[in-house]
């Protein structure tokens, strides 16, 4: 008794329903996209022969299978929780001329998927449906009518549905089970024609493996590019700090001696005065040179972790910065150097353009990432210039998978994030 | 002697300053970037104007274009362009066609202090100051064989301090031999090289420069 209500609980869940109702959604539109797409195509398949328009009018019929694919897409998405990344369709490059980049969607293999998607699914849904109606009629037929047709005033539409004659007991409890049997096949049956629908969704509207690949091999070029812009930038910081701090201060150490040598018989009182600041400037190149050499690399990082040289880091700033540093184990030598120059980079900017009364910079590996956020109180308006820190900064997140996103209204606050994806 | 500094760094401005103040130059003005020392050339027409090749706004080679500026609207203003890589590119782009009162030197050799002055005096006077690292570069490249490889070493030695601006005289003083020792070596060389012999200053480092140059591109 309670496995029969259970079975009815299934038939009767709103799930059932909604992926019935899923269906019909996929079957109705689809209809028409089918349509539009078979009428489109057989249009500019007839006027091939025109030179020129038929190509035009082919990649517009591609072009609109290729519209009609989105709407699945969102479709898939809200019904089926499925979602399906664009497929790989031709763009106009710069430059090349209109019928070019016509022929090339033609010659796309992903918008033709596309268009056989609009081709076929229409047909497909209404297969699913016509299925499903015909189970409820027999569940309908055999569980409710049968036994009405007992009755000596029988409603007219039982004969006019399911014809006339009266069964015997023996098979009019054989059409009852059967009845039950199909009741309790059609949650069934509805998750598996929704599932078919999802996946033909799946393989046809998204990449395919070799364009999923093609476009993972894109990306990689891109990052490398990118990395090697990073380390670009870097090398050139580092020779303007090399030249524009260290060199000055040792030029003029020099210099100082040479004049202290010039007039020590002269006057031995501003040779020892020269001498002295020669000294001070010494120990300034000393420091500087040390501040040059944990801009390149901190040694505290490799030794002690990011907490140690944040510590150490913020030290320095001019602006406060509170530093929450949450992670639950260290992160890999290279996504920890990432996280180290993305917070210094931030906090020199922050420093520097924003005017800031205060800043905090929080690192935390909750999310499986390491994401390293640096926000200030200052006037806001950080934009990314290319070949600036910022831009760097981007390259060297990409080089490691990572991104970085900097929200700075006119006005403020700053916010800078990046994460960076952990090495499993 | 009147002279204007263009050099952005503070604490090096300052010290050419002091260090030409006490050898009796006049430092009409220190600025720490090119339209400024544009501005105050203008302004106070000196006689030598030493500039730092990198400046702001782009760090790049600001200065160098403001020498060639001055180099074409103020021709009898003498420059010295300093620099913290010497480069055999630059000198050639700055030293075309005429060497007369022009220097181009690192910015390191401000720290041989009675070394720097006396370029600084030489230029003034219508000569020439190129940084030794120069010249070497212009030397290291002659081809295997060619005429530079026929120079002896003291030959060779002479050379590069005729291309450095230096006079017979100062040669003498620097090698400590007698000048007529010197002439005598320049004549060998300029003999060797094919050089029509010139005893102007200027006109010979122009012909030593321009020598070593074609020689590059030939090698």
């Amino acid at each position: 008794m309670r496995e029969a209500g259970r079975v009815l609980a299934a038939t009767v869940a709103p799930d059932t329903w909604r992926l019935t109702a899923a269906l019909a959604v996929s079957l109705l539109p689809g209809a028409f996209f089918c349509l539009a797409v078979v009428l489109s195509l057989t249009l500019a398949a007839s006027l091939s022969w025109v030179v020129g328009l038929g190509t035009i009018l082919m990649a517009l019929a591609l072009r609109l299978s290729a519209l009609l694919a989105g709407v699945d897409r969102r479709r898939v998405s809200r019904f089926y929780g499925l979602t399906i990344a664009p497929a790989p369709l031709p763009a106009r490059q710069p430059g090349e001329p209109m019928i070019d980049a016509q022929r090339r969607w033609r010659r796309s293999p992903a918008a033709w998927r596309l268009a056989r998607y609009q081709v076929i699914r229409a047909p497909a849904c209404a297969a699913a449906i016509f299925v499903l109606v015909l189970c409820w009629w027999t569940v309908i037929g055999l569980l409710f009518v049968v036994p009405l047709r007992r009755q000596p005033t029988a409603p007219a539409f039982t004969s006019w549905i399911f014809g006339h004659g009266v069964l015997g007991a023996g098979a009019e409890v054989a059409a009852g089970l059967t009845g039950v049997a199909v009741l309790l096949l059609i949650p069934r049956v509805v998750r598996a024609f929704t599932r078919l629908d999802a996946a033909l969704a799946q393989r046809m509207l998204g990449p395919d493996r070799a364009e999923l690949l093609a476009g993972e091999v894109n990306r990689l070029a891109q990052s490398r590019a990118q990395a090697i812009d990073a380390s670009d930038i870097e090398r050139h910081r580092i020779e303007r700090d090399l030249h524009d701090g260290i060199q000055p201060r040792l030029v003029s150490l020099a210099m100082q001696i040479d004049r202290a040598r010039v007039r020590m018989n002269r006057d031995p009182a501003a040779a020892e005065d020269l001498l002295r600041q020669a000294h001070a400037g010494a120990k300034d190149a000393l420091a500087d040179l040390r501040s040059i050499a944990r801009g390149i690399h901190p040694a505290i990082l490799d030794e002690r972790g990011l907490d140690a040289a944040l510590s150490a880091l913020v030290a320095g700033s001019p602006v406060p910065v509170a530093v929450s540093v949450r992670l639950s184990r260290r992160p890999g030598r290279s996504q920890e150097a990432v996280a180290y120059f993305t917070a210094a980079e931030a906090i020199a900017n922050l420093a520097k353009h924003a005017s800031a009364s205060q800043a905090t910079l929080r690192i935390s590996d909750e999310t499986g990432a390491l994401v390293v956020e640096v926000a200030d109180d200052g006037h806001g308006g950080a934009v990314i210039t290319p070949g600036g820190g910022l831009a760097g900064l981007g390259g060297r997140l990409a080089a490691v998978d990572g991104s970085l996103t900097i929200d700075s209204p006119r006005g403020g606050p700053t916010t800078v994030m990046a994460v960076i994806p952990c090495e499993s | 002697m009147r002279v204007v500094i263009a050099e952005d760094n503070v604490l090096l401005r300052e010290g050419i300053s002091a260090l030409l103040r006490d050898d009796s130059f006049d430092v009409v003005a220190a600025v720490p970037d090119a339209a400024q020392l544009l501005s105050a050339v203008a302004a106070l027409m000196p006689d030598l104007a030493i500039v730092d090749v990198r400046m702001p706004p782009t760090h790049t080679d600001e200065g160098l274009r403001a020498a060639l500026e001055i180099r074409s609207r103020w021709p009898e203003v003498g420059l010295v362009v300093l620099s913290q890589y010497v480069e055999e590119r630059y000198a050639t782009e700055l030293l075309a066609g005429d060497t007369c009162r022009t220097g181009y030197l690192l910015k390191d050799r401000v720290a041989d202090v009675t070394e720097f002055t006396a370029s600084l005096r030489r230029v003034a006077a219508g000569g020439t100051a190129l940084d030794p690292e120069v010249v070497r570069q212009l030397l290291a490249r002659g081809r295997a064989g060619g005429p530079l490889t026929r120079l002896t070493a003291r030959e060779r030695e002479v050379l590069s301090l005729i291309a450095e601006g230096h006079s017979n005289s100062s040669i003498a003083d620097t090698l400590v031999v007698s000048t007529g020792a010197v002439e005598k070596h320049v004549a060998s060389i300029f003999g060797k090289l094919e050089l029509p012999p010139d005893d102007r200053s200027h006109r010979r480092v122009l012909a030593v420069l321009s020598y070593l140059r074609d020689e590059n591109q030939r090698s």
